[in-house]
């Protein structure tokens, strides 16, 4: 595995902060790194109790529709989002979020195992707790994310 | 292409499993002699079962309870259409009882199959989150 070089330029003169990867190709390593840079990007507005919060992407669970809603899922609250699941699926490209059936959209990084189930589907259970169907329809994509 | 081998891999086992328990009627004197041309049938309808599985994999429900219904009715309709184009069995209810029966039970190896196929893709990805875990120093 060749080591990988960090360099950060810190000046006051600079003008918008960016981020540049130099490499001979983007392998696994690099992808892992790229998802969590745009991941780290990308925060959502959430309501609870009349309020708006700015939730950073990388402490939601999952996304789940029920109904014509969709919610968040933080280790705690449950937030309110005006956004459709289909929508959240697009800004979510490339990062560690993934659909797993029509319903839910889980955060990647947030799972802790996953559990073989009849019929082709997986349980991911989740760093609170909390276990999630991988449905059959989405389970080919699941293990291509993790084992190619 | 994975996921066609293990298609393929389902219609050979379907037919493995239904070749030993129609051997097994036959030793019990339910079932005639099996000759080339049953050998025959009975692997085309193990393959065309697997299809029709298949077929039924690519319809939007995904409820355990139905995907199972529609797969044991994939298996007795083609067994018994099957089975009677082929001329394969007598149409009486004794006869067609044990080729359901079979043919239901050659399906549960079956299922058992793809669930050991996902039981090591299970595997794979836990390895995967556990090294994950390690990278990050989380606690798994």
């Amino acid at each position: 595995m060749t080591a990988i070089r960090l360099t950060i330029h810190e000046s006051p003169d600079a003008g918008e902060t960016e981020i540049t990867i130099t490499c001979k190709e983007v392998d696994d390593r690099l992808q892992t790194i790229i998802r969590q840079i745009e991941q780290m990007m990308v925060s959502f507005i959430g309501r609870k109790d009349g309020v708006e919060y700015t939730l950073d992407a990388e402490s939601v669970l999952y996304i789940e529709a029920v109904d014509n809603s969709v919610f968040l899922y933080t280790d705690t609250d449950v937030y309110a989002s005006g956004l459709k699941l289909y929508e959240y699926e697009d800004r979510l490209k490339n990062t560690a979020y993934l659909r797993i059936s029509k319903h839910l959209i889980v955060n990647t990084a947030k799972i802790r195992s996953v559990r073989a189930l009849m019929n082709g589907r997986f349980e991911a259970v989740l760093a609170n707790g909390e276990k999630t169907i991988v449905n059959r329809h989405y389970a080919k994509l699941f293990r291509k994310y993790f084992i190619g | 292409m994975k996921r066609l081998l293990i298609y393929i891999g389902a219609a050979c086992s379907a037919f493995t499993f239904s070749s030993l328990f129609y051997w097994l009627f036959r030793l019990l004197g339910l079932f005639p002699p099996m000759t080339e041309r049953m050998s025959l049938s009975l692997f085309l309808i193990s393959a065309l079962i697997t299809f029709f599985i298949y077929l039924s994999h690519q319809l939007p429900f995904d409820q355990p309870a139905a995907v199972f219904l529609l797969e044991v009715l994939c298996v007795i309709a083609v067994l018994t259409g099957g089975g009677l184009f082929f001329d394969m069995f007598p149409l009486d209810l004794a006869h067609w009882s044990s080729v359901v029966l079979s043919g239901l039970l050659a399906y549960a190896f079956v299922i058992l199959l793809v669930y050991l196929n996902t039981k090591a893709d299970e595997r794979k990805i836990n390895e995967v989150l556990m090294r994950r875990s390690e990278t990050d120093g989380q606690p798994h």
